[in-house]
């Protein structure tokens, strides 16, 4: 089976948080079941056996409030907040708006998206920081 | 008492002159006689004795013939001198012209080490920044114009909805897209619309590449199975 990008872990950089919680929904067929961290492992494309990065990605994910642990099952699955962020990702048609304002409309777009990460959920600010990161990282 | 006036007198013709000068000059015009005057001799015995200052062209000594060949021999001789000059300039010319390209040669390999070594660490040339600017500008429009192509194509036609790798998308459009696509930019332009929200990373495949999905198609999926929790 193949490796990650890099593969010594699944990093931010390989997957973007939303992209492994659309994973999660896919995988686990939009249920709430939940799926293992090997199955989805496997269905990132990582080696049999090699599920210790992504269970560390899980983790903080869990510790961010997109995904939930089922102790009972050891499964994982979408928290409530992960799957409005995941329905409103690939459901929105605002997000056209959005890519039609001119440059400099897009600092007063910055200010509201600083503002909702004040004052909005835990789970969206991290989800906000960690996809500015994702955004700035260097190519 | 009455003034006394001096009367020259020509001694050929008894003409008479009120001056020196007029009489000499009536002398020299009518007679073809120089001067009588002491001194006068004196210039014309120094001007029949004394040589000619020294000339190229010794006229009282040489024929017409010997004229134009010793100044035919003057300009030879001259011009040999400077033939022989140029010809060494040349030469010196030609021989710094291998020196210099040399030398290019030699930095255009210290600035790739370096380049490989410590990207961004060298300080382009006025020149070198010119067309590396011209360069940069003209590689983002392509890649913008890849970029919009791809687009247009993936989202517009079904069978991408799967998902698809950039080896895969490479070898299906390169025809189609303008100035082709290689592989490597197939996965800079798939970068590109990920970061527009268009594709997203799925999963890696075999040999290390990425499958990329349409978010689009995850409307659908979502339109299909609902949620069900």
């Amino acid at each position: 089976m193949a490796k990650a990008t890099n593969p010594h872990g699944a990093t931010l950089f390989d997957f973007r948080d939303t992209e492994l919680m659309i994973k999660i929904a896919e995988e686990a067929n939009g249920s709430r079941k939940g799926i293992a961290t090997s199955e989805l492992a496997e269905a990132l494309g990582f080696e049999e056996g090699d599920n210790r990065p992504m269970g560390m990605r899980l983790g903080w994910m869990r510790k961010y409030g997109m995904v939930l642990f089922d102790e009972n099952e050891r499964t994982w699955r979408l928290s409530a907040g992960g799957r409005r962020v995941v329905e409103a990702r690939v459901r929105s048609r605002e997000i056209e708006v959005v890519d039609k304002l001119p440059d400099e409309a897009m600092v007063e777009v910055m200010a509201h998206v600083t503002s909702r990460y004040r004052h909005g959920q835990s789970t969206l600010a991290h989800l906000l920081r960690r996809e500015f990161l994702y955004g700035t990282q260097r190519r | 008492m009455a003034a006394v006036t001096s009367v020259l007198v020509c001694e050929v013709c008894e003409r008479e002159f009120p001056s020196p000068q007029a009489l000499g000059g009536h002398r020299y015009r009518v007679h073809g006689l120089r001067g009588g005057s002491r001194r006068s001799k004196q210039r014309q015995q120094q001007a029949t004795t004394k040589p000619e200052p020294s000339r190229a062209l010794e006229a009282p000594e040489l024929e017409p013939g010997d004229v134009r060949a010793k100044i035919r021999a003057t300009f030879e001789s001259v011009s040999g001198e400077l033939r022989a000059q140029l010809a060494e300039l040349e030469q010196t010319i030609e021989q710094r012209e291998l020196e210099l390209k040399d030398l290019r040669e030699a930095r255009g390999d210290l600035r790739a080490i370096i380049g490989r070594v410590a990207p961004g660490s060298l300080e382009l040339t006025k020149q070198a920044k010119a067309v590396s600017n011209g360069s940069q500008k003209r590689a983002a429009k392509d890649l913008a114009a890849k970029v919009e192509a791809v687009e247009k194509i993936i989202t517009t036609e079904p069978k991408w909805s799967e998902g698809f790798t950039s080896n895969r998308l490479a070898d299906d459009l390169s025809e189609r897209i303008p100035r082709g696509l290689s592989t490597k930019v197939a996965r800079t332009v798939l970068e590109e619309l990920r970061e527009r929200g268009v594709v997203r990373h799925d999963r890696v495949v075999k040999g290390g590449g990425m499958q990329f999905k349409l978010v689009s198609a995850d409307e659908v999926f979502y339109r299909r199975n609902g949620d069900d929790g």
